[in-house]
């Protein structure tokens, strides 16, 4: 991915060189059909008078500087007088004895044309070829030369005669040749100096936009409530900016709305919850038949489910939100993961699980104690549920610099295939529903806790079906998270007749109640919620 | 024991009061916050169960307001705001107990009986006169070995009598604790309950607990009395 000034780098470096380029070539081309043009007329206009006029031949051909053409140099302008039979009769001074232009009539072009062609040497030039005829030489005798635009005379038996002129066209090779390297000179001088220009234009010009970019990049992506700054940015950004704010702004609201519906949600179910687990657990206490009370205790169940899904929703809600604060207080991971796993051990005993620990006997961290039970308990009742019956848990707890790593592993039965998904709420890998009584928040849930303790976590499923956890907590408890409970006021407080969703979503902490449904199972009428046990942790897998 | 259920939903106060009824206790219930503070105001209680979110009155309004009076009554916050400042603020107001919902009966009853011994200063659950034992938790009272068997409103009546031990409870006081504001019970039912609670814990043979003071009302005490 090429950046902006990169891009705008290379673009004007790119156009500037073709357009320079465009125009050398245009220049030299241009000089290059000039010049030729201008021999060629020369080389045609000789060729013409001689046609015409005829050539006054002389013994000793003193007159060749003066039928030159006056505007070529005369060390280039070369011509060979030949009688009718081919026979050279005369040549100019400035033609080597060596050279010959017979080969402008071996190429059988027509008379008066043009061509270009390749001296004996090897030098490029322009010839042409014409017949004419030859003057008397008293016309050319004497101390003044013959007027070479002086006409025939027709009673002097003109003999037929050829004229092959040709124009050695090297130095105009050499001057094209100069020409060539200074436009080339020119072009990189150019470029050159178009790469310094842009760069520093980019510079210049995308200034506002590294500051927006950085601007940007420092948004915490969990901030809701972060705006771009709009002072100070060009004007053509201002309203980019504005619509961006705008969209943060619907974002957050849609965001806000969302959460507040599924706190209002939760909330208003617990009323009703509440209602029918006291009924139920009252009428449970009351004398009835045992089919009367099984039917109690299953609808018990049921509804103590639904109260481990409310809960997890709401805490979920409002640590989407930001709105999940503790106090921080010291916390013995490890101890807590034992007591977590003897909570379990009957559901573990009933599936021949067992649990193996290795690494650090003791892991203090400083931390919400309320949130790191609820990590226990859902990683190890996730364990319980979803582990290959008979197989053996493993947990291991490593120190590193400040950081506290727990890795969690388990064999699977192969119902889970994809263990990136498993922290997704209500994602279960057990569509079926054939193990746990879960409803896929737990493994979210942690995930998010985690992730308000700055921690990390990630699951990974290997090739021999084995499904980790490795998750990593800070030793510190983050700033932002510890929020102490305000003081008592001696002044009246405040008695605000708070909206249940507002009073929600305004609220610090809530703690994700765990209770049994196995002690309803069993017919135990000790239905009290048991902190830690986790029945309504999660079912990812 | 004498309970008032605040509750505006009616599905959940119907049923926490015939539960808690059936535990023995006497219950007044309504939905309405001005109801809530009318009762509270015209009459004694054990213990309120309060949710907060009430029409009328809010919950911390009557908190704060009761306190404000002087009115010591144990109060049970129960409500569906479980958030760390919200039972901040209750209990900062002169809330004893915080109980969200939903919540397990078991839980909401071990609370009531520990507001209930706490209003009363004891902390024990377990209740001795002499060789009158009174489990508080599983309403099982024994005289020496021997378990008694009482009917609910005798449990209440004894469960009172046995928190005021060496005090003389008033007939009135009696009333109001024992008795629903509903409740058609005459003077006479009261007399009744109390005879047979006598006869059944001080059975002949055994050291008479509970006294009459005449025109006064009853003692619960094992020191020997004069009728």
């Amino acid at each position: 991915m090429k950046s902006l000034r990169m891009r705008i780098t290379l673009g004007t470096i790119a156009s500037t060189a073709i357009v320079v380029s465009l125009s050398a070539l245009c220049v030299w081309f241009a000089s290059s059909a000039v010049f030729t043009r201008t021999i060629d007329g020369r080389l045609i206009d000789r060729s013409r008078i001689w046609q015409e006029r005829g050539i006054a031949v002389s013994s000793h051909l003193s007159h060749w500087r003066d039928v030159q053409a006056p505007d070529l140099p005369p060390s280039s302008f070369m011509a060979q007088i030949l009688d009718d039979q081919h026979r050279e009769i005369d040549r100019s001074p400035s033609m080597p004895s060596s050279l010959s232009l017979m080969q402008i009539l071996d190429r059988g072009t027509p008379p008066g044309t043009v061509i270009a062609m390749r001296l004996g040497d090897g030098r490029p030039a322009l010839g042409i070829w014409v017949k004419t005829f030859s003057r008397a030489a008293a016309t050319v005798a004497g101390t003044q030369p013959p007027a070479p635009d002086v006409a025939p005379n027709p009673a002097s038996s003109p003999q037929p005669l050829i004229a092959l002129i040709a124009y050695d066209m090297s130095s105009f090779d050499g001057e094209l040749l100069r020409l060539g390297w200074l436009l080339v000179g020119l072009w990189v001088a150019a470029v050159l100096l178009s790469g310094v220009i842009s760069l520093w234009l980019c510079r210049a010009v995308l200034s506002p936009v590294r500051r927006l970019s950085q601007t940007i990049k420092d948004i915490d992506p969990d901030n809701l409530t972060a705006r771009v700054a709009i002072d100070d940015v060009p004007a053509e950004m201002m309203e980019v900016l504005q619509r961006l704010n705008d969209l943060f702004t619907r974002v957050e609201m849609a965001i806000q709305r969302e959460k507040t519906t599924i706190a209002n949600i939760a909330h208003e179910l617990r009323n009703p919850i509440a209602g029918l687990r006291t009924t139920l657990e009252f009428a449970l206490a009351r004398q009835c038949d045992a089919g009367s009370k099984q039917t109690q205790e299953r609808c018990l169940v049921m509804v103590i489910q639904m109260q481990s899904m409310v809960s997890n929703l709401l805490t979920l809600a409002r640590l989407e939100a930001g709105q999940e604060g503790w106090l921080p207080e010291e916390v013995d991971v490890v101890h807590l993961l034992h007591a977590t796993w003897e909570l379990l051990a009957e559901r573990a005993a009933a599936r021949h699980l067992t649990i193996g620990w290795s690494g650090a006997e003791v892991a203090l961290i400083t931390s919400s104690r309320e949130q790191v039970r609820v990590i226990a308990s859902n990683l190890l009742d996730n364990a319980v549920s979803y582990a290959q019956s008979g197989s053996c848990v493993t947990v291991t707890a490593t120190r590193l610099d400040g950081q506290l790593r727990l890795t969690l592993t388990n064999a699977t039965d192969g119902t889970l295939r994809d263990a990136s998904m498993v922290f997704r709420p209500f994602w279960r890998g057990d569509q079926a529903r054939l193990v746990g009584t879960h409803c896929g928040l737990g493994l979210a849930l942690v995930e998010r806790i985690v992730r308000c303790l700055n921690g990390s976590i990630a699951a990974a499923l290997d090739s021999q079906g084995r499904f980790t956890i490795t998750l990593t907590l800070p030793t510190q408890a983050p700033l932002a998270v510890q929020r102490p409970i305000p003081a008592p006021s001696p002044e009246r407080p405040a008695l605000p007749r708070q909206d249940p969703g507002q009073a929600l979503v305004t609220s610090v902490t809530s703690v994700t109640s765990v209770t049994s449904v196995t002690s309803v199972a069993a017919g135990r009428a000790d239905l009290a919620a048991t902190p830690g046990a986790p029945v309504s942790s999660a079912g990812a897998r | 024991m004498r309970l008032l259920i605040v509750e505006d939903f009616a599905t959940l106060r119907d049923e926490l009061a015939r539960g808690l009824s059936e535990n023995g206790y006497a219950v007044d219930a309504t939905g309405d916050g001005k109801e809530a503070w009318w009762y509270l105001t015209s009459n004694t209680y054990d213990l309120v169960i309060l949710d907060l979110m009430l029409p009328g009155m809010s919950g911390l309004q009557i908190i704060y307001d009761l306190r404000k009076l002087k009115k010591e009554v144990p109060i049970l916050v129960l409500t569906a705001m479980d958030a760390v400042d919200d039972r901040v603020r209750g209990l900062d107001l002169g809330a004893d107990d915080y109980l969200t919902k939903p919540f397990a009966v078991t839980e909401l009853l071990a609370r009531v009986r520990s507001l209930i011994r706490r209003g009363h200063d004891r902390r024990r659950p377990l209740l001795e006169i002499s060789d009158l034992r009174i489990d508080t938790i599983g309403h099982i009272v024994r005289r020496g070995a021997e378990e008694v068997i009482l009917t609910p409103r005798e449990y209440s009546l004894l469960e009172f009598l046995a928190m005021r031990v060496g005090q003389v409870v008033t007939r009135v006081e009696l009333w109001e604790h024992l008795y629903a504001f509903e409740s058609e019970a005459t003077s006479n039912v009261l007399d009744a309950h109390v005879a047979r609670l006598r006869r059944k814990i001080s059975p002949p043979g055994t050291v008479q607990l509970i006294h009459t003071r005449r025109g006064v009302g009853y003692l619960l005490t094992e020191q020997p009395q004069a009728e």
